[in-house]
């Protein structure tokens, strides 16, 4: 009789048991894979983030590096703008030559970006002296291009001393997305 | 309780517990694989780029001072004054100035910081001096 009555408890029960089971594995699973995917979008997004960051940092210090340590080439661009394919602002390592500012500051913003090879971004440069106001090179501010604003999405901004007539100044190269 | 076991020893048993443990576990460890591999990278590349900026930093500090001539006094003072007036506030710095004759040292030693560097200087005298120098932001 007990026997009986256990076997046909069993199999009333074993189908809700394996179903709980499935259902309980079932929601642990999917809560698992719901979160991992989250993290993978938050981290992909963070890792986009830091691959652009990270180029724009990269851009920013060779060309502050090509603006400070070059004559640019041709070694005498300054003479003929046009024909300028690389762009260097010193005289000698760290000396800044103001011809070569004067023609710099003179050139069209987008014609600059192509030779810097940073179309998609858009840059502000300027040369201060040590107490953060604007030098003048021939009667005029040396700046050109445009300043970030605070919706920016990303603001890199590189400073370099160099020399200019026998005084230290700052030459801030600031590149933004 | 027998009934229980029973249930719990069943044929196809507690198959699913095993797969769900097995399935938590991967999810688990990719999780933390994926979390640290992602902390590693930052921290490495966050660094490198700190390191270049002091690096080209105490470069053109030392480079553009030796160029406009400011080394050539040999004089203690005189040379911090120099680095003092255009080195950005939040950095600190240390140096020390080697020549035939005179060595000139600010109070720190060089020694004990993390981005250096050393250039050689010629002064007016016609010295030769090497100038070892460290950055490092306060």
């Amino acid at each position: 009789m007990w026997v009986i009555l256990l076997i046909s408890h069993m199999s009333y029960k074993k189908g809700q048991v394996q179903s709980l089971d499935l259902f309980v594995s079932a929601t642990v699973f999917i809560i698992l894979l719901v979160t991992l995917i989250l993290v993978w979008d938050n981290f992909s997004k963070r890792l986009d983030a830091k691959i652009s960051y990270e180029d724009l940092s990269e851009k920013a210090i060779k060309i502050t590096d090509i603006l400070v340590e070059t004559r640019g080439v041709p070694d005498k661009w300054e003479n003929d703008a046009d024909k300028v394919n690389v762009i260097g602002l010193v005289s000698n390592d760290r000396v800044l030559s103001n011809n070569k500012i004067e023609q710099f500051i003179d050139m069209e913003y987008d014609d600059v970006k192509k030779l810097f090879n940073i179309e998609a971004y858009d840059f502000y440069f300027r040369i201060i002296d040590s107490n953060g106001a604007l030098i003048q090179i021939d009667d005029n501010d040396a700046e050109l291009g445009n300043k970030p604003s605070l919706s920016s999405k990303f603001v890199i901004t590189i400073q370099r001393i160099v020399s200019n007539g026998g005084s230290e100044v700052v030459l801030e190269f600031t590149l933004w997305e | 309780m027998e009934v229980v076991k029973l249930f719990w020893n069943l044929p196809c048993g507690n198959k699913g517990q095993v797969f769900s443990l097995d399935a938590v576990i991967a999810i688990f460890l990719v999780m933390i694989v994926l979390i640290s591999s992602f902390f590693m990278v930052n921290k490495e590349n966050e660094e490198n780029y700190e390191l270049l900026q002091q690096f080209n930093l105490g470069n053109d500090i030392f480079t553009v001072l030796d160029v406009n001539g400011k080394l050539n006094s040999l004089n203690r003072n005189s040379i911090k004054t120099s680095i003092e007036t255009i080195l950005p506030k939040n950095f600190d710095y240390s140096f020390r100035l080697e020549c035939e004759h005179k060595i000139v040292e600010s109070n720190r030693s060089v020694s004990s910081t993390l981005v250096k560097g050393e250039k050689i200087v010629v002064t007016n005298n016609l010295d030769l001096c090497i100038m070892r120098y460290g950055i490092w932001p306060k």
